[in-house]
């Protein structure tokens, strides 16, 4: 009975992690002079416990701004995952037309920037977020 | 109740085999997924490229300057062995530079021929009203066009397949003829065959 329970169990887990996870997101709003507050959001706590975000920076660019967000990889092994940044306007809006996600690969305790320059003027925060590899290869 | 569990896994199992075994299976999918069906150039390496691009052009200062350079993309030469649709990369490029209102770009290059069949008819025929109809004489001369390639490197070893795209891009001044700015965007891309079946 027990064994039964435990099968069942495993074949569960098994089908959750072929699902796709929530991404943890770094929030950052952006001020006159650069970086003005910034929030991380934990969904995926396994991720966290390989990649986190570092430092970041805002410069403006001309009359945009531009970002660089550190990942570090905290494990000793490679890492793969998936990352988009998105920009939203003042008012929340969302201004980014290239928010497909981006296949990426950190190896072992390495650290690296992810840039992104804001797509119009008028953008004033982004979200940068990092989940798993979900990739679409099979149905 | 043992009895009764093992009744109920054959029964989903049935239903799970039963459902897979008729009609395919159609859904709708999201574009930003990454996909990795195949080896061969696909539409998450359209976008990877789009995004560099497009981020590294709008951080340089000419198209920081404010005075809305005026474009157009002569084309991207596919020099790997698979068939690319270059305009597509150009056009997700195109679109995005034009969404940031930091450029204009030209049709001349790509609708000439309507262009002058319109304003002919427009100025000619004699239809148009002639204190609406476009003039010849009037269209606004590019000061950059953007041009690039693609190239990749394939290679093969036992079960492991390996290809390397990498796209290059450039801005021409062309009152100059100096690239202002060019970037270029790597891509690797492996695939190891099961060891039973593929």
């Amino acid at each position: 009975m027990h064994r039964l329970l435990s099968i069942i169990m495993a074949c569960a887990i098994l089908l959750a992690a072929c699902a796709g996870t929530a991404p943890n997101v770094l929030d950052v709003q952006a001020g006159p002079g650069g970086l003005s507050s910034k929030k991380i959001e934990v969904n995926d706590k396994v991720l966290a416990r390989q990649l986190a975000f570092g430092e970041v920076s805002v410069r403006p660019v001309g009359s945009s701004l531009q970002a660089q967000v550190m990942v570090q990889n905290l494990s000793s092994r490679d890492v793969n995952f998936e990352y988009r940044f998105i920009w939203y306007d003042a008012s929340g809006f969302e201004v980014s037309s290239l928010t497909a996600w981006i296949p990426a690969t950190l190896a072992g305790k390495v650290s690296r920037g992810f840039n992104s320059t804001a797509p119009s003027d008028n953008a004033l925060s982004f979200k940068c977020m990092i989940r798993k590899p979900n990739p679409l290869n099979d149905m | 109740m043992r009895r009764k569990i093992l009744l109920l896994i054959s029964c989903l199992i049935t239903a799970l085999l039963f459902s897979c075994a008729t009609t395919p299976r159609v859904q709708y999918g999201s574009p930003e997924q990454v996909e990795t069906l195949t080896q061969e150039f696909g539409s998450t390496d359209l976008q990877m490229i789009a995004e560099k691009m497009v981020n590294s052009l709008l951080a340089t200062p000419l198209l920081q300057s404010g005075q809305r350079p005026v474009l157009y993309v002569h084309r991207v030469k596919n020099k790997t062995d698979e068939h690319i649709d270059t305009k597509s990369v150009t056009d997700k490029i195109r679109v995005t530079l034009l969404k940031s209102g930091k450029v204009r770009f030209s049709a001349v290059n790509e609708v000439n021929d309507e262009l002058v069949k319109q304003l002919e008819y427009q100025t000619s025929s004699g239809i148009v009203d002639p204190t609406t109809a476009k003039q010849f004489g009037r269209q606004v001369g590019t000061d950059y066009f953007l041009y690039g390639e693609i190239t990749s490197i394939k290679k093969s070893s036992g079960r492991v397949k390996d290809v390397y795209f990498k796209f290059t891009m450039n801005l021409v001044n062309i009152e100059t003829g100096l690239i202002e700015w060019a970037d270029e965007k790597e891509i690797r891309k492996q695939a190891k065959k099961p060891l039973v079946g593929g």
